[in-house]
């Protein structure tokens, strides 16, 4: 998989702008505010069809501007793909996929794969089981566009619980009606849980691989799944089904529910932890450890969707250079080298060793506009 | 490069056994992955069977950072 080139218009601070990348390294750099990021948001947009940063869509558009496009040209297995995102204020995001329009957001899933890894991402840790939940869906959807049609449905059916829920507190309505809805919960919830597990293992072990390495084995990262449903691994363990063990811990909490008036355990309540030594990083690791746990995380991501789709994603990095001291630059530099076409924002190009600037292509970004430095094809 | 040496009290053990007994992974799931991502060689030659049979005196590298050596008790 390679970006060949991408197009902007009213698109952030781009006016009309073409540019064409390199396979390898390319690096965006200047000053703050003149668009760095906004080209990684591009990049992000066409791959999963979404803004990364920016919360809504018309933030995306040039300031007095109707609307705004972004067209990428990119190879994958060896046929050229077209990928169009446009927006238009008060209107709707329209996708085209080799010029045909797509109906679903979810057609985008699994044809540009891209890792993004920036300072926020120190949520990870630090942040709240959201945050974390969204990391695991975002990967597995990349890897398996099914996922994404798991999550869907899965959304679908908890909001129509959860209103069911509240009108049984009310008493407006049957307490039957709730098995129809527990059935389809259970179903699409347990495809989820399973698909989670699974993913976790696989990046768990990546990731204690990669933490290893990165501190020269001094310590074992370990990543492990928090399920709502009780004693989830060690049931599944014994041979029992995840279907069953959700319907068993659906029904013991059904009076609170009700009480409540929402959902309590299902994949939307579940997280997941990571131990250094076998100690909680969240609560007991030191700065240095999350940030470091964070990046074997980041990088284990990578090759956990090598391992499943057999290719490298795009990997973006936004101004993460000045956030890691220099052994866990030379270790992040050293991954970027093996091949994966990466695109990186920076103020500062002295934060790369030499060789490394060598055989990047580097692009000066100032108000809006892109000028090729070196070994740029404009 | 770490180096560990394991000592195992029977004739033979299956790679997947080893890599669990040196507490690289967890579970046998596990193991089939990182062998079958070609990140497990013995002897020098990059191996993809889960169940390879080892002796004492075999030597299993692991994603190029792991090195252990297998003896008998």
């Amino acid at each position: 998989m390679f970006l060949n080139k991408i197009f902007l218009k009213s698109f952030r601070n781009y006016a009309a702008q073409e540019i064409a990348f390199r396979e390898g390294i390319n690096i965006f750099y200047g000053e703050n505010a003149q668009g760095k990021t906004n080209l990684l948001e591009a990049i992000y947009l066409l791959s999963l069809g979404r803004p990364y940063r920016v919360q809504r869509d018309q933030d995306l558009v040039k300031w007095e501007e109707a609307g705004f496009l972004v067209k990428g040209i990119a190879e994958k297995d060896k046929r050229t793909l077209i990928i169009e995102v446009s927006f238009t204020l008060g209107g709707k995001k329209a996708i085209k996929i080799n010029g045909l329009e797509q109906k679903k957001l979810r057609a985008l899933l699994g044809l540009l794969n891209v890792v993004i890894f920036s300072p926020t991402d120190l949520q990870l840790i630090q942040g709240s089981p959201g945050e974390r939940r969204r990391f695991l869906d975002l990967e597995i959807s990349q890897v398996n566009p099914q996922y994404g049609h798991y999550l869907h449905q899965y959304g679908r059916v908890l909001q129509q619980r959860n209103n069911l829920l509240r009108e049984l507190r009310e008493r407006k309505k049957n307490l039957d009606l709730l098995v129809v809805w527990d059935t389809q919960l259970i179903d699409w919830g347990s495809k989820i849980i399973k698909k989670r597990l699974d993913s976790m293992k696989k990046l768990s072990i990546l990731a204690k691989l990669m933490h290893r390495k990165i501190t020269s084995h001094k310590e074992t990262l370990e990543l492990k799944y928090l399920s709502s449903c009780r004693n989830l691994e060690e049931k599944i363990a014994q041979g029992e089904e995840i279907e069953h063990i959700f319907k068993q811990n659906l029904e013991k909490i059904k009076e609170e529910e009700i009480h409540r008036g929402m959902t309590m355990i299902g994949p939307h309540r579940d997280d997941f932890s990571s131990f250094i030594n076998g100690i909680n990083v969240k609560t007991f690791g030191s700065q240095g450890q999350q940030r470091t746990a964070v990046l074997s995380l980041k990088l284990a991501e990578l090759e956990f969707m090598k391992a499943e789709t057999g290719e490298y994603p795009l990997l973006l990095l936004d101004d993460v250079m000045s956030e890691l001291d220099q052994e866990r630059r030379e270790h992040l530099l050293k991954v970027v080298r093996q091949r994966i076409q990466t695109f990186i924002t920076t103020t500062d190009l002295e934060d790369f060793p030499q060789e490394f600037l060598t055989e990047a292509s580097l692009y000066q970004i100032s108000k809006g506009q892109i000028s090729g430095v070196k070994g740029c094809i404009l | 490069m770490q180096e560990e040496i394991i000592a195992i009290d029977t004739e033979m053990i299956n790679l997947a056994q080893l890599l669990k007994l040196a507490t690289i992974v967890e579970t046998g799931g596990q193991a089939k992955f990182l062998i079958g991502e070609g990140k497990v060689s013995v002897n020098g030659e990059k191996e993809n069977r889960v169940r390879r049979k080892l002796y004492p005196g075999d030597i299993v590298e692991i994603d190029e950072q792991i090195i252990i050596k297998l003896t008998r008790e």
